[in-house]
């Protein structure tokens, strides 16, 4: 009986792994190609998108797949810092940086035939206005009026000069949708026009099997082409699995490897590895509510406890370096390296604390009972565990308090019921996106920092008129906040793309020519 | 026994209401918001929070909202699910396929599989036969499933390369018809044999204890100081007394595999009630997970029902009780 069953399994194993190489040889691994092109380009993906609407409430599961599937006029390369063209092919600020005029390209057809004019560059615009849940409706007090004196031009009126709104539309919900299929009365969030979504990038939406994968096929009516018929956005929420999977070939690309296999991906030659760096440095934010944490030596005291070293050594394995700059350093025209956050200091920093009045107690303390709440993941529960160590040997006593991410929201960004705390986030790509985490009463300044002089220079960068200008304004504000210390810089934010070594030409090959999901170009070698 | 059922079912739906209202309670008292999700990730503006808030009647007190809920749930609507705005119905039916497939075959073999090497330890107690397989099972009872399912996929996937590692179909072919359900078959093999490794401890501990029992009991005693056959002893009388909390247990089991094994779906990413459950706590989709909670509640409180009138069935006893 019992070797029955020992015959029976083995009988199974071998018809299954018989089923597997058929399987292979069929369906394709990921060496499938003809002549350079790519058939299936399978993309791992956290989560589902919640809807297709593109320009909806800021959606990171659906930011990826949009940009593949439809064009903004304006995208940003890799670096994000620089500008591409998408829809857009000419593009200029007047003299006084008060009016945006883009020439678009003329060949440009929606998925359904019509063609892509101004029309809807104004239509999606004014609708993105009038919703403030879309995420770049904020943004759009600045324009006065669109204007579209013929199919081919669009031109932004502007109420003040403004050289940040360029880069600003080529990042988060700004891309165009089809007036003749949104404009059907219905509201926004619930427009029907998101279910069966009418596109004009490289590919259109095949199939969305919730739980599992999104599907791009080519659109045949995108004038560049692509060199892959198929895009997946495959649905894997578990990163052990991802990277088995990457490993396997089972899926050609996914972002965001986390640090503890990056050394093992590394040595492996069927992978390579993309090091893609966002303008998101993390952050350690002070409550200014909080009576110590509001006296600017107790601020400065902790900066100089900060080990960024130790941190980027022991919890990113080094792919993520110290960051000193109170903008991120990687956006060189705007980041002022004279005015960094202060260096490491242990003695220094106990100096302070004695300055500012602070003895210490039986138990070699100053300051006791800080609480630091940072979210799960990302490695941030173990960057706040490090700091607690480090924060230690200054005489500061902390707490660490690790929540979910919703928990966190509530409890830091909606409640402000905490002392210290760590945000990410992005700051690009103009350092305009610093404002609304440092300017008075704005909704991201968690902390509730407020300095007129930072609230106006800030301002005044923002209008340029050219790009020297700004940073000037922008540099002088950040020698400011580098000595109040609103926040302080410790590590960059890197997130290494891993994928098949077979290939090229994807995303982060692209800088200066297209934008840094796009995966419409890439080739095998 | 009309009276006995129709006692029970009363019983039944009152466990159901009560449930929902814990649960809704509940949800609503756990840090964070649906709003939160919705408004995205950087945006922290109070006045469109408060908009939003007004639009889902989040700004009502809480009784207001239970109230709007349970009238809801009156004319048999689960509601709209806020992130995804699609009904939570139609949400949880998608789901429903993937997970009684995966669920039922493991349940079923783990059955199989742990009552007859429970039947066998306890025939053999004490013996090297019996040592080993409890000594495996304790292993396997303590082994966490989604590590024993990393493991699996290392060796099976990664070094063996004889099965996939992740989802439900292969993305690369477009399986239909026959293929497909293949294909489903092979995908699913991995996260059934790592479901099924850590359900068999459970059959066959009850199994084991049950058949030990039965054997120390002063009738089997009787039997055999009577000389009766010891297999015609164990056939007749041992295994029809001791399946019984068998039976029990997997019809219980069955009702929480419904709503999906989480740990097992998310590391295998197999498309089930599981991880809609997960990402509906993550992202407090109240809706979705009232619905999902309902669901379970309902299963659970079917099967026991039937567990109760098959035992009622058994025992005329327990009708009078």
């Amino acid at each position: 009986m019992k070797k029955k069953l020992f015959v029976a399994g083995l009988i199974m194993i071998m018809a299954l792994s018989m089923f597997s190489c058929g399987s292979s040889d069929s369906g394709g691994s990921s060496g499938e190609s003809s002549g350079g092109n790519v058939d299936t380009f399978i993309v791992r993906s956290i989560g589902d998108p919640a809807s297709f609407n593109p320009d909806g409430a800021a959606d990171d599961n659906l930011f990826p797949i949009a940009q593949n599937m439809y064009r903004r006029l304006v995208g940003l390369d890799t670096t994000k810092g620089n500008v591409v063209a998408e829809a857009a092919k000419e593009w200029s600020y007047n003299e006084d940086a008060t009016e945006l005029t883009f020439t678009l390209r003329d060949d440009l057809v929606w998925s359904d035939g019509e063609p892509l004019t101004s029309e809807d560059v104004k239509y999606t615009f004014e609708a993105i206005a009038e919703n403030p849940l879309a995420t770049f409706s904020a943004n759009m007090a600045v324009v006065s009026s669109i204007e579209t004196p013929d199919d081919y031009t669009v031109v932004f009126k502007l109420t003040q000069p403004d050289m940040s709104f360029l880069n600003l539309l080529g990042w988060y919900g700004t891309f165009i949708l089809p007036e003749h299929v949104w404009n059907n009365g219905e509201a926004w969030e619930d427009n029907a026009a998101a279910e069966e979504p009418v596109t004009c990038g490289p590919f259109k939406l095949e199939s969305h099997e919730s739980g599992e994968s999104v599907t791009l096929v080519a659109d045949e009516n995108y004038p560049d082409g692509s060199t892959v018929s198929k895009l997946i956005f495959s649905i894997i929420p578990d990163e052990a699995t991802a990277v088995q999977a990457l490993q396997n070939g089972e899926i050609d690309f996914m972002e965001n490897l986390p640090a503890a296999y990056y050394e093992d991906m590394k040595a492996d030659e069927n992978i390579n590895i993309f090091l893609n760096a966002y303008p998101s440095p993390i952050k350690m934010v002070f409550n200014f509510e909080q009576g110590d944490l509001a006296k600017q030596e107790v601020r400065t005291a902790i900066a100089k406890a900060i080990d960024r070293d130790e941190i980027s050594e022991k919890v990113f394995s080094g792919i993520q370096e110290p960051e000193y700059n109170m903008y991120p350093s990687s956006i060189e025209w705007a980041t002022n390296s004279d005015a960094p956050a202060p260096d490491m200091d242990v003695e220094g920093a106990r100096a302070l604390l004695e300055e500012a009045g602070y003895t210490e107690d039986a138990d070699g303390y100053y300051i006791r009972g800080l609480e630091l709440s940072v979210f799960e993941g990302s490695g941030y529960p173990d960057t706040a565990n490090l700091l607690k160590a480090q924060l230690e040997k200054i005489g500061i006593e902390v707490t660490v308090q690790v929540s979910e991410y919703n928990a966190w929201e509530s409890k830091v960004t909606v409640n402000h019921d905490f002392d210290i705390t760590l945000i990410g986030g992005f700051m690009g790509p103009d350092p305009s996106g610093m404002a609304s985490r440092i300017c008075t009463g704005q909704a991201s300044n968690v902390g509730s920092y407020s300095n007129a002089e930072v609230d106006e220079l800030m301002a005044k960068g923002k209008e340029g008129p050219t790009q020297e200008d700004s940073a000037e304004y922008y540099k002088e504000a950040q020698a400011i906040i580098a000595e109040e210390l609103p926040y302080v810089p410790i590590v960059e934010f890197v997130g290494p793309d891993a994928y098949g070594s077979q290939y090229e030409n994807l995303p982060s090959d692209g800088a200066g020519k297209w934008s840094w999901a796009d995966f419409s170009h890439v080739t095998m070698k | 026994m009309k009276r006995f059922i129709c006692r029970r079912l009363i019983t039944g739906i009152l466990t159901i209401f009560i449930v929902f209202v814990l649960n809704f309670l509940l949800i609503q008292a756990a840090p964070g918001s649906p709003v939160t999700t919705l408004m995205g990730k950087e945006n922290h503006d109070p006045e469109i929070r408060a908009m939003l808030e007004e639009k889902y009647g989040f700004d009502k007190p809480v009784i207001v909202q239970l109230g709007r809920q349970l009238e809801m749930l009156f004319h048999g609507d689960l509601g709209d699910s806020i992130i995804q705005n699609r009904p939570v119905g139609e949400m949880i039916a998608e789901k429903l396929g993937p997970t009684i497939v995966l669920g039922l075959t493991s349940a079923l073999l783990a059955l199989i599989i742990g009552t007859l090497l429970g039947v066998m330890a306890a025939r053999k107690e004490g013996k090297p036969v019996d040592m080993v397989v409890s000594g495996t099972q304790y292993v396997f009872s303590a082994m966490p499933q989604f590590w024993l399912g990393l493991m699996l996929i290392i060796l099976f996937s990664s070094n063996l390369d004889i099965f996939p590692s992740y989802g439900m179909t292969d993305a690369r072919a477009d399986h239909t018809g026959i293929n497909y359900v293949i294909d489903v078959l092979y995908h699913m093999c991995l996260p059934a044999i790592t479901l099924t490794l850590t359900l068999i401890p459970q059959y066959f501990k009850i199994a084991k204890s049950s058949v030990l029992q039965v054997t120390n009991e002063e009738f089997i005693q009787t039997f055999k100081a009577a000389g009766m056959p010891v297999k015609q002893i164990f056939r007749k009388y041992i295994l029809r007394n001791a399946i019984l909390p068998t039976v029990t247990i997997f019809g219980i089991s069955m009702a929480y595999l419904l709503t999906g094994v989480m740990l097992i779906e998310i590391v295998f990413a197999w498309p089930g009630m599981g991880r809609l459950m997960m990402t509906a706590i993550n992202q407090r989709d109240y809706p979705t997970l009232i619905g999902i909670n309902l669901i379970m509640a309902i299963s659970v409180a079917v099967v026991m029902l039937l567990v109760d009138i098959i035992y009622a069935k058994l025992d005329p006893r327990i009708r009078y009780e």
